[in-house]
């Protein structure tokens, strides 16, 4: 007896445990009455019986040693794995402070975005002209490590970090690693805008919580010369990583 | 030189926390992945592509496609199903670069009408060679089908996973996988592997010589 062809996929669905209740009860009623579709279910068991099984694969010793090492010169062009922050150490007011993060390279898989091209630049020439310090004003009294000092309010005297005219403004303090990857940290601080410069005036628990958060990301030094140290001689460090919201 | 890893132990990583932090770029946490996968997904290129070389290569591309496009895996689908889809892909376009064809079962009913009781291998030895027809029979079927049903029972995914891993509708499913079944046991028959002792004689006289 030939099996009946309109039964067929609902006899393969039913070897798989797929049908629903109602298709299940269909095909037991037509089984108890035709023996050519009891003979096919009993092949299509058969069939699933003796299929070949995935544990018994066998997988050459260097297989995974082949990916690997695709991957990492995948990699590799990107330094993907430094991120170094320089952060203050003591801010001037008792409960300010402000950070800007330093970013070489980016995630496997991420492109470069332009905006943190024109932020290298500006950290870069801003650190040059400080000579080896990121944008940081001794006279402010900050710590030697310090990268930006900023007053209690922007705009105050005291705060010579940023530019004559700052521009202060609200915006939502975010870490972005990526153009994809945005983290609302902080909600919305106090910020000045100094050309592509963003000084953020953070209470300290809001700055505390920042710097644990980068340090578990691994992305903090604790002076510009140990991130140079960490990022090699020649690297360059660049990329604002916190951004205003546009 | 790192063997297969067994099963996740539980204080191991999980599999979230391995892509997370595969995702964020660390290479040792892929690594771990793929030590998890690299049977699953052999055995499925194995079987996509007949040519071992070509299995290997694709598995490979699948690895690779899947660390370059982890930044961009939402989640939303399980990791397994995505780098199945990926794997997938990967065997096809790679036999289309490559422009394999393997021959083609038709869908020739009158052989299927041979229709015996299904027998059950007497041995071990029946069995494997059982096995071995069908791993034969698999390479025949058509990419389409042969690819629902290895993923339906060699890494037995539930049919809306397939739906998922080969972005079909679950009907498309259902019946890529019956077709599949019915030219492989068409397959079977015709080359003997699948016809059992008979008993009766009207059997006897219609079976192929």
């Amino acid at each position: 007896m030939k099996y009946c062809p309109e039964y067929a996929v609902l006899l393969s669905s039913f070897s798989d445990g797929e049908c629903t209740p109602e298709e299940a009860r269909q095909v037991q009623e037509h089984l108890s009455s035709c023996e050519g579709c009891r003979a096919y279910l009993q092949q299509l068991l058969l069939l699933k019986d003796a299929f070949p099984d995935e544990a018994a694969e066998e997988v050459p010793d260097d297989f995974a040693a082949g990916v690997m090492a695709a991957v990492r010169a995948d990699a590799a062009p990107r330094p993907a794995e430094k991120r170094l922050l320089i952060r203050t150490l003591l801010p001037m007011a008792a409960c300010f402070a402000v950070v800007i993060a330093l970013v070489q390279g980016g995630v496997p898989g991420s492109r470069k975005p332009a905006p943190m091209q024109e932020a290298a630049q500006t950290a870069a020439a801003t650190e040059n002209r400080d000579g080896g310090a990121l944008p940081a004003e001794p006279e402010c009294g900050a710590a030697s490590d310090s990268v930006l000092d900023v007053g209690d309010t922007p705009g105050s005297t005291q705060n010579s970090g940023c530019s004559a005219a700052p521009k202060a403004d609200s915006a939502p303090l975010r870490l972005a690693l990526t153009p994809e990857q945005e983290q609302n940290l902080l909600g919305v601080w106090s910020c000045t805008v100094d050309g592509d410069t963003h000084c953020y005036a953070l209470p300290q628990e809001a700055f505390d919580a920042l710097c644990e958060e980068l340090e578990q990301r691994r992305l903090s030094a604790s002076s510009v010369e140990e991130a140079k140290e960490q990022a090699g001689q020649d690297a360059s460090l660049q990329s604002v990583l916190i951004t205003v919201e546009p | 030189m790192k063997h297969d890893t067994k099963p996740p132990l539980p204080g191991d990583p999980s599999e979230q926390e391995l892509v997370a932090a595969a995702r964020r770029g660390d290479a040792d946490a892929f690594e771990q992945l793929v030590l998890r996968y690299q049977r699953k997904v052999l055995a499925l290129t194995r079987r996509l592509c007949a040519d071992p070389e070509d299995a290997q290569e694709a598995a490979q591309e699948a690895f690779l496609a899947a660390w370059q496009g982890l930044p961009a895996f939402r989640g939303d689908a399980g990791f397994s199903t995505w780098l199945y889809r990926l794997t997938s892909n990967c065997c096809m376009d790679l036999l289309r670069k490559k422009q394999r064809q393997v021959a083609a079962l038709s869908l020739d009913e009158s052989i299927a009408e041979i229709v015996d009781p299904g027998p059950t291998p007497q041995s071990e030895a029946e069995r494997a060679e059982l096995r071995s027809a069908i791993e034969d029979g698999l390479r025949r079927l058509p990419e389409e089908y042969r690819a629902a049903l290895i993923l339906r029972e060699l890494q037995q995914l539930r049919y809306e996973e397939i739906a998922a891993v080969l972005d079909i509708e679950i009907g498309t499913v259902k019946s890529r996988i019956s077709r599949g079944r019915q030219l492989l046991r068409a397959y079977l028959q015709e080359s003997g592997n699948f016809s059992p002792p008979c008993a009766s004689k009207e059997a006897e006289r219609r079976q192929p010589q």
